[in-house]
C-alpha cells in the first residue's frame, strides 16, 4: 500500500514538474517584460558601477600611481555630477614627473548640478526619434549610421518620471512607444542603458487570399535577429535577420492560416544581444473577411499623433457609440478602447 | 512525507497559473494605528509576465473606523487620469482609473525606487468603538487592469487585501504623515503647457484646451483656468473655452496638495483688422482722394 502511494504521489510529482516545464515553455515570449532596458549606472551613489571609474569618494581603490599613466603622486580625485568628466577620475593634482601638465582638470567650465538621466541603446540607422517625459515631448534627436542613440535629459527634479521613445525610420514607418518608468535621485545622473527600440514593421498588403504570400517587412538595428509572430489560433514563429542597413523583410504564405482576421507583430535581438519588446501590431484578413479601419491607431482627429487631444475626444465620447472612438468595435467608448489608445500614444 | 510531496505537487501544479497574474496589492498590508492618526496607504502594482497600460481600480475600506481625507497622485505610474480618484466617504469606497502611455512591464533592474505606484490613500483613524479593531481594506471584484497589446485585453488579475490594527487611545505623539509631507512640500508642480483646439468629432467644432500638469511631491489637486477679465474658475482637461473668439489671454494654473501653484498663460495673437473694418477704411480714404481730388480740381478753375 505504501509503495503503491509513494508511487502515486511520484506519478503527480513528475507530472506537475512536466505541465511546470511546457507552460513556462508556453508562456509568451510576448510578454515584453524580458527587456535588456537596465539602469547601469547612477553617478553620485558612491558606487563604482559600468561605465564610471570612479564616484564621488569612491575611487574604487586606485590611486594616482595605479592608473599607470607615469604619475609619481598626488592626489587621485573623482568628477562629480554635473561635471563633463562624471564619475571619471579627475587627475589634474595627480604629480607627473616632466613639466607637461597632466591631462583633465584645470580649466573646465563649472558644471551645472542638476539631475540627469541619460537614455542610450538602438533603433534603426538614421532613425528620428522621439522622447518623452511623463507622457510628452522632451526631445527629438536622430541614431547614428549604426543605429546607436544617446539622449540626455537635464535640470528636472526628483520624483517617479515616465521616459518614453518612439523612432520612425528611413521609409517613415513609426515604431511603437517603448516605455519605462524609473525614479529619478536628486543629484545624481542615472543612465539607462541597453534600450532596444521595437523594430518597425509593414505589410504589403492587408487583404489576401487563403495561399497568397504576405510580405512582412520593416527595420532594425544592422544584422539583428528578427523574431516575427503570427497570432493565428496558433501562433506561428518564423525568423529572419536584417540586412547592413537594418531592412528586413519576410516571406510568409497564408496556406496554413484559416479565413479570418490574424495579426503579425516582430521583435529583434541586436548583435550585442539586446532584446527589443514587440514591434507595433498589424490586423490583416485572409479570404472574404476584409475590412477597412475608420480611425487606425487612436489617431481620431487624424493629425499623426496619438496624444492628450485624442484622449480627450474619447473622454467626450465615453460611454457612447461612435465608431470612430469606439477601437474595439464592441458599440461602446470605455475601458478596452482607453487602453488601445494608452498603446498607439505618440505624445 | 506524503504531506510534504503532496504541498510540493500543489504548488507545482498551481505555480504556472500564478505567474500569469498582475497583483494589485496595498502597502503597507499591516500595521497599527491609533485614534486620530493620519497614515497612507500606497496602492501597488505588480506585473510578472506582462506589460499593462490601463487599470480601473475600486476598494473598500471600514469607513465607520476610517475617513478617507484624501488621495494623492504624486509619483504615479498613471500618467493620464480617465477617472480622478473618487472618495465616497459614506459608502466606503475608493475608486480611480487611468493609463501609461505605452505601457509598464514591471521596475526596471537596478532602479533604487519602487516605481509601481498608482497612488496614496490618506486615511484619519476615527474614533474606535471598542479596544481593538481590524480595520479591512480590500480590492473591489471590478477593478480591472489591461495589458499592452494592442487589443484592450484585460488581464488575469489578482488582488490583496491589507488588515490594519487599530487601538483605541489617543497618543501624545500620534502620526501625522500626510501633515508632514505637506509641509515639505515647497516645490511648484512641474512646467506644463497647454493646447487651444478644435475639432467636429468634439464641442460641436468649438474651441476648448487641453492641459496636464505633474507634481512629483504632494501630487496635482486641482486646476483652475481664467480667460480674460473673466474671474478663475475650477477646471479640467478638456475645458470648453467661453471666449470662441480667443480674444483675451488664457491661463490655466495647477496647484498642488500642499497648495503650491504654476501658472501657464496663451496671448492671443493680435488679429488682423476685420474684412468689414478694411473695407470701411478703403471706402473713407476713397472719399477722402476724391474730395482732395474735388478741390484741386475747383483751384485749377479758379
Amino acid at each position: 500500500m505504501k509503495k503503491w502511494l509513494i508511487l502515486f504521489f511520484s506519478i503527480i510529482v513528475v507530472s506537475g514538474s512536466i505541465l511546470l516545464i511546457l507552460s513556462l515553455k508556453a508562456t509568451p515570449a510576448s510578454a515584453g517584460v524580458n527587456l535588456s532596458a537596465h539602469i547601469s549606472s547612477i553617478c553620485g551613489n558612491g558606487l563604482v558601477e559600468p561605465g564610471e571609474q570612479c564616484d564621488g569618494v569612491n575611487l574604487n581603490g586606485k590611486t594616482c600611481i595605479d592608473l599607470g599613466l607615469g604619475y609619481i603622486g598626488g592626489t587621485l580625485s573623482c568628477y562629480a555630477v554635473g561635471w563633463p568628466d562624471e564619475c571619471l577620475f579627475n587627475t589634474s593634482e595627480c604629480t607627473s614627473p616632466s613639466p607637461t601638465p597632466p591631462p583633465g582638470g584645470g580649466g573646465a567650465p563649472l558644471p551645472d548640478t542638476g539631475t540627469r538621466v541619460i537614455l542610450q541603446g538602438l533603433a534603426y540607422p538614421s532613425a528620428k526619434i522621439t522622447v518623452l517625459v511623463d507622457a510628452k515631448v522632451y526631445a527629438y534627436i536622430t541614431a547614428d549610421s549604426s543605429a546607436n542613440f544617446k539622449a540626455t535629459i537635464s535640470d528636472i527634479s526628483a520624483g517617479t518620471y515616465n521616459f518614453g521613445l518612439w523612432a520612425e525610420d528611413k521609409y517613415g514607418r513609426k515604431s511603437i512607444t517603448f516605455s519605462f518608468t524609473i525614479t529619478v535621485i536628486k543629484g545624481m545622473t542615472i543612465t539607462v542603458s541597453g534600450i532596444f527600440l521595437p523594430p518597425t514593421i509593414e505589410l504589403n498588403k492587408v487583404n489576401l487570399d487563403k495561399g497568397e504570400d504576405l510580405t512582412i517587412l520593416g527595420q532594425t538595428a544592422p544584422k539583428s535577429q528578427l523574431s516575427v509572430h503570427v497570432e493565428s489560433p496558433q501562433e506561428i514563429i518564423r525568423e529572419t535577420t536584417a540586412e547592413e542597413t537594418g531592412d528586413w523583410q519576410l516571406l510568409f504564405n497564408t496556406a496554413i492560416l484559416d479565413e479570418g482576421a490574424h495579426t503579425v507583430r516582430a521583435k529583434a535581438e541586436s548583435q550585442e544581444e539586446l532584446l527589443s519588446s514587440f514591434s507595433r501590431v498589424l490586423l490583416f484578413y485572409v479570404g472574404r473577411y476584409g475590412v477597412d479601419e475608420l480611425c487606425p491607431r487612436a489617431d481620431f482627429n487624424k493629425d499623426g499623433r496619438t496624444n492628450l487631444v485624442d484622449f480627450s475626444i474619447m473622454l467626450y465620447w465615453w460611454g457612447k457609440a461612435n465608431a470612430c472612438i469606439d477601437q474595439n468595435k464592441d458599440g461602446i467608448v470605455n475601458l478596452p478602447d482607453f487602453s488601445i489608445l494608452m498603446y498607439w500614444w505618440t505624445g | 512525507m506524503k504531506k510534504i510531496l503532496f504541498l510540493l505537487t500543489i504548488t507545482l501544479l498551481f505555480f504556472p497559473l500564478l505567474s500569469q497574474a498582475a497583483i494589485l496589492y496595498l502597502e503597507p498590508a499591516e500595521g497599527q494605528y491609533y485614534q486620530g492618526d493620519t497614515f497612507l496607504v500606497e496602492v501597488r502594482i505588480e506585473v510578472e509576465e506582462e506589460c499593462i497600460n490601463a487599470a480601473a481600480v475600486s476598494l473598500t475600506f471600514p469607513n465607520d473606523i476610517l475617513e478617507a481625507i484624501d488621495f494623492s497622485k504624486s509619483n504615479s505610474i498613471l500618467l493620464i487620469w480617465l477617472k480622478e480618484p473618487e472618495i465616497f466617504q459614506e459608502q466606503g469606497i475608493i475608486s480611480f482609473s487611468g493609463g501609461m502611455p505605452g505601457g509598464f512591464c514591471g521596475i526596471l533592474p537596478g532602479d533604487l525606487g519602487k516605481t509601481n505606484l498608482f497612488g496614496r490613500i490618506i486615511f484619519r483613524v476615527k474614533e474606535v468603538p471598542k479596544e481593538q479593531f481590524f480595520a479591512e481594506l480590500k480590492f473591489s471584484d471590478n477593478s480591472q487592469i489591461f495589458l499592452n497589446d494592442g487589443f484592450g485585453t484585460a488581464a488575469e488579475l489578482k488582488t490583496e487585501k491589507a488588515v490594519l490594527d487599530i487601538l483605541s487611545g489617543i497618543p501624545e505623539n500620534g502620526r501625522k504623515e500626510w501633515e508632514e509631507e505637506l509641509k515639505k512640500d515647497r516645490i511648484s508642480p512641474e512646467p506644463f503647457e497647454f493646447e487651444i483646439i478644435r475639432d467636429p468629432l468634439i464641442f460641436d467644432n468649438k474651441y476648448f484646451i487641453v492641459f496636464q500638469a505633474q507634481d512629483k511631491q504632494s501630487g496635482i489637486d486641482y486646476y483652475e483656468v481664467k480667460e480674460g477679465k473673466r474671474d478663475w474658475q475650477r477646471g479640467e482637461s478638456p475645458h470648453l473655452l467661453e471666449d470662441q473668439e480667443l480674444s483675451g489671454i488664457i491661463m490655466v494654473k495647477a496647484v498642488d496638495k500642499a497648495g503650491n501653484e504654476r501658472i501657464v498663460e496663451y496671448l492671443p495673437e493680435k488679429k488682423p483688422l476685420s474684412r468689414l473694418i478694411i473695407g470701411i477704411l478703403i471706402i473713407i480714404a476713397m472719399g477722402i482722394g476724391y474730395l482732395f481730388y474735388k478741390k484741386s480740381k475747383w483751384k485749377l478753375k479758379k
